[in-house]
């Protein structure tokens, strides 16, 4: 793609500071404890280009939910650039962010939306409130653009009036999305959407999401481990493992031919795709990762000496007849030292 | 068509349930058949409402109190689950029938080890030395729960047993959650969503725990799940439910190859694959009934259904659960050609 892009996000990282203790989770009563930091996310680049959709899948733990916090800059950054349309936002603090004009910019649809709407506010609140906080309407403005917004999404107007507990689930995730879209973001951000939502609903919530992506042009991160709804929605897919990003690319082909061994056994576990990559062993600590080890070393089926000595960077897949560098610039590319790829470059070799 | 003639072992017939709420009497179940044979995993599938765990609980003796029984019989083994007093029915859960519960953090005690928690079933039971012959009939409880844990295929057992359910992530609770399920060898488990919430890798793990012990130790085990690619991966049958009803019940392959009610194959074209596009998800149209409106119709998918007729809204063919493939429709699909 030439365009340049709307998200641009360079080096991240994000520590948090815990009291660990030295061995394992337990068994050391009265042991000492040293301050550690826990590798959240870890140098994670990505870009989303304006009308893009990107995905992001991994298991719980592994730093998306932290990730995204960093992105609707609801969380400060330890190191990092997010630049958004050439602006670093990451040198806005979050406790300001809130206040400033950008805040519209990247709004966030969560994940249950009965947890997420304010019992006591109706439909219509629920959807004029960020018009009244961010975009400086007056309340007839906010009335309004809320009708409009609920339109769009499909709320039925005789239903604006209604608390959480008055509508069904599907009902509540359009209130959710509309919510979002009321201040007209560049990037939404979709934290598992549909997850507590039955298949019928979901369906029906899934279409209306890539419809109003389509019509608005707008920008989409989805974070989903449902990856046949991932596939479904996105054009890119990011697969992240204990803080790093493992693998990139186009979502039809690293679900089609998924290049590292952990997205290998993520596709391999839906239900209905044939045999299993099964992961033995354990989740290595994300406290004070050593930094020459691979993180998915402890798992991996393929995993050998050179693993635990040098850990692999994203490198990419040169395009099929293209002599090329490959690189960062490549659309797939995984972080491990024995993809396709890295194969047949350390041959030529 | 009649399977072979064998007792199953869980036999529901003509169950109904209601609750008496302040909003009304809420018609939770209508003239359920559910069978389960020796050892059979049959998957129970419907969407939130539909009826799914209220039919498990009640089996195990555990309903709201609000509940009331209306009609029907249900037998396992010999014994009749709904005239069986209070004791017997203690002595029963756990030991004979057991139930994972759907979030095993909220489950699980959380001021106790789990090691401890495993040894109370084994306890209040006393059954450490069942069905196990050799060396370890011997063994305390302590080393039961600690070979209950392994056998889930927990690292470190003996480290383990003396966590606290917050020290371990959800997986391994839920790991936790089925070894006190299966401390005692129970000849029937009910697994509620035992994978809701969890990872796909984990998922996955924890499924080819719970079926291959089953399959290993001959259990029969109702699977309770509102995804229908999870029951098709796991199970040998499958019964769907909606809004109180069993509407369809057939083997796996059966039942993928042709559904027959309206219902399951909307929920068939409704659920994402491997292969399918957005445009081609068909969701079910209309909502699940107001299970407290008085004027429910017989068939209770009527005014979401393309197919139906007037015949529909006068009354429902009897789901046979130990036909070959059950329909509860006027109206069904054809069956699928050999």
């Amino acid at each position: 793609m030439t365009s340049s892009p709307l998200l641009n996000v360079e080096g991240l990282s994000k520590r948090f500071p815990v009291a660990a203790p030295a061995g394992g989770s337990n068994g050391n009563k009265g042991g000492k404890k040293k301050a550690a930091l826990l590798h959240a996310v870890d140098d994670v680049s990505l870009h989303i280009h304006p009308g893009e959709s990107l995905g992001l899948v991994g298991e719980s733990g592994c730093g998306k939910s932290t990730l995204v916090r960093l992105l609707a800059r609801l969380l400060d950054p330890s190191e990092g650039r997010i630049e958004f349309e050439g602006l670093d936002l990451a040198t806005l603090p979050a406790n300001r962010f809130a206040r400033l004009p950008q805040r519209s910019w990247v709004q966030m649809v969560f994940q249950d939306p009965s947890d997420s709407l304010n019992p006591r506010y109706t439909a219509q609140d629920t959807i004029a409130e960020p018009c009244l906080l961010l975009a400086g309407m007056n309340s007839s403005q906010a009335a309004a653009r809320a009708a409009e917004v609920a339109l769009q999404v499909g709320l039925p107007p005789e239903l604006m009036q209604r608390y959480p507990h008055q509508l069904s689930g599907g009902q509540k995730a359009r209130v959710g999305i509309a919510r979002a879209l009321a201040v007209r973001p560049k990037l939404l951000i979709l934290d598992e959407p549909t997850a507590a939502l039955d298949v019928s609903v979901q369906a029906v919530v899934l279409q209306l999401l890539d419809k109003l992506r389509r019509e608005m042009g707008l920008a989409t991160l989805f974070v989903s481990h449902d990856l046949n709804v991932v596939r479904l929605l996105t054009d890119r897919v990011a697969v992240m493992y204990l803080g790093k990003i493992v693998e990139t690319g186009p979502s039809a082909q690293v679900f089609e031919q998924p290049a590292h061994p952990y997205t290998r056994a993520l596709v391999s576990a839906i239900p209905g795709c044939g045999p299993r990559v099964r992961l033995e062993g354990e989740i290595s600590s994300p406290i004070d990762p050593p930094p020459e080890v691979c993180r998915f070393a402890s798992r991996c089926p393929v995993a050998q000496d050179r693993c635990s000595r040098q850990a692999p960077v994203l490198q990419g897949e040169r395009p099929s007849g293209d002599s090329g560098p490959s690189g960062p610039g490549a659309r797939h590319q995984a972080a491990c030292h024995f993809t396709r790829w890295s194969l047949a470059a350390a041959q030529a070799v | 068509m009649h399977m072979a003639t064998v007792t199953p072992l869980l036999d529901v017939q003509n169950f109904s349930l209601e609750f008496r709420t302040r909003s009304g009497m809420v018609h939770a179940l209508q003239h359920v058949n559910l069978r389960l044979n020796k050892g059979e995993i049959v998957g129970l599938v419907g969407e939130s409402g539909s009826g799914k765990s209220v039919l498990s609980y009640a089996m195990l003796g555990i309903s709201d109190a609000a509940a009331r029984v209306t009609s029907g019989s249900a037998h396992f083994g010999g014994l009749d689950l709904l005239q069986a007093d209070d004791r017997s029915l203690a002595d029963l859960r756990g030991r004979e029938i057991s139930m994972i519960f759907q979030s095993p953090r909220t489950a699980l005690n959380p001021i106790r080890t789990v090691g401890q928690q495993i040894e109370d079933v084994l306890r209040r039971h006393a059954v450490h030395t069942r069905g196990r012959t050799g060396p370890d009939q011997a063994l305390g409880f302590r080393e039961r729960a600690v070979q209950a844990l392994r056998e889930v295929a927990i690292a470190d057992p003996e480290r383990r047993a003396s966590a606290y359910p917050f020290e371990l992530s959800g997986g391994m609770c839920q790991r936790v959650m089925i070894a006190i399920a299966l401390a005692c060898r129970p000849s029937l488990l009910i697994a509620d969503e035992p994978t809701t919430g969890l990872d796909v890798t984990t998922q996955a793990a924890v499924m080819d725990l719970i079926t291959g012990l089953a399959r290993e130790r001959g259990m029969a085990t109702l699977f309770i799940t509102h995804d229908l690619g999870l029951a098709a991966e796991y199970c040998d049958r499958i019964v769907v439910m909606h809004a109180g009803h069993a509407v369809e019940s057939a083997s796996t392959a059966r039942l993928f190859a042709g559904p027959r009610h309206p219902y399951t194959a909307r929920l068939m074209s409704s659920t994402p694959t491997r292969d399918s596009q957005l445009h081609q998800l068909h969701p079910v149209p209309g909502q699940l009934p107001d299970l407290r409106r008085t004027d429910l119709p017989p068939c209770r998918f009527v005014e979401r259904c393309d197919r139906a007729s007037a015949q529909c809204n006068a009354s429902l063919p009897v789901l046979d659960a130990a036909a070959i493939h059950g329909v509860a429709c006027w109206h069904p699909l054809e069956p699928a050609t050999p």
